[in-house]
């Protein structure tokens, strides 16, 4: 009988770290900066990504200005996400990894992008 | 035998109970009723968990730069019952949140009303606060 509790008990406390571990990488709200390597400041970006049916969607800056995504691929061998989407100032591609992806709230997505004939880098924090 | 299991039944409960408790905390404790908060900013996060929902929202200071602040609101019950759903405020809508400051100065508040900047819908918070008078609580200009 004990040991029936103490297996109930040990699986009662893995089921509490386990609910957190669902979901899909790069789904969620994402926050960060894109840096042009041609200007000192940086530019704010906010990223929505949804994954339905192993399918990526989004969009860029959600809310009244925000655009939606067009393409949005993962390589799940090499954590490379590639976003595309149709910017007021010209196609904007970001192909960057994923990482520290076991942190709910730190997870990492840098890499670099181009906007129309502007390049730089990104860096981007999960909320 | 029997005691033993009574009392490895009650450490599990207290166990869970205390999670849950960890989150619920008197107003005072964490927050300055004297200390007033009035940002407008874009909402990146919303966990409707209880005791507690808690909104995070993102503001551009007079520096340019971006802080994040998690605001408390009162429970998912709570704010139904002041017209709230899950999905009024959806990532990326634009809002005004009056409220008190934590007392350790971090980018965190405890939030009397919300308004939508797009639509000007004035939503109470379900603050803890209790000399809170939602009838005296002043309108926003809600103009972007």
């Amino acid at each position: 009988m004990l040991t029936r509790i103490f297996v109930l008990a040990a699986f009662i406390s893995l089921s509490l770290p386990a609910s957190s571990q669902t979901g899909h990488p790069a789904k969620g709200s994402w926050s960060g900066e894109l840096t042009p390597f041609t200007a000192e400041e940086s530019e704010r970006i906010r990223l929505l990504i949804d994954a339905w049916n192993g399918e990526l969607s989004g969009s860029i800056n959600p809310g009244r200005r925000g655009v939606e995504m067009s393409r949005v691929e993962l390589d799940a061998e090499s954590w490379t996400l590639t976003i595309r989407a149709n910017m007021p100032d010209g196609l904007l591609v970001m192909e960057g990894k994923l990482s520290n992806l076991g942190s709910w709230t730190n997870r990492k997505f840098r890499g670099a992008y181009t906007l129309g004939n502007e390049k730089g880098t990104f860096d981007i924090t999960l909320n | 035998m029997k005691t033993k299991l009574i009392a490895l039944a009650a450490g599990i409960l207290g166990a869970i109970v205390s999670l849950q408790s960890a989150a619920h905390h008197s107003f005072a404790a964490e927050f300055d009723g004297n200390v007033s908060v009035h940002v407008t900013g874009t909402v990146i996060k919303v966990d409707w968990t209880n005791p507690h929902t808690y909104i995070f929202v993102e503001v551009e200071n007079d520096e340019g730069d971006y802080e994040e602040w998690a605001f408390e609101m009162g429970s998912p019950n709570g704010l139904m019952r002041r017209g709230w759903t899950r999905n009024t405020l959806e990532i990326g809508t634009e809002v005004i949140v009056r409220g008190t400051r934590a007392r350790d100065g971090s980018f965190k508040g405890n939030a009397q009303t919300v308004v939508i900047a797009e639509t000007c819908q004035r939503l109470f918070a379900g603050t803890s606060q209790r000399d809170f008078d939602e009838n005296a609580a002043p309108k926003e200009e809600c103009e972007l």
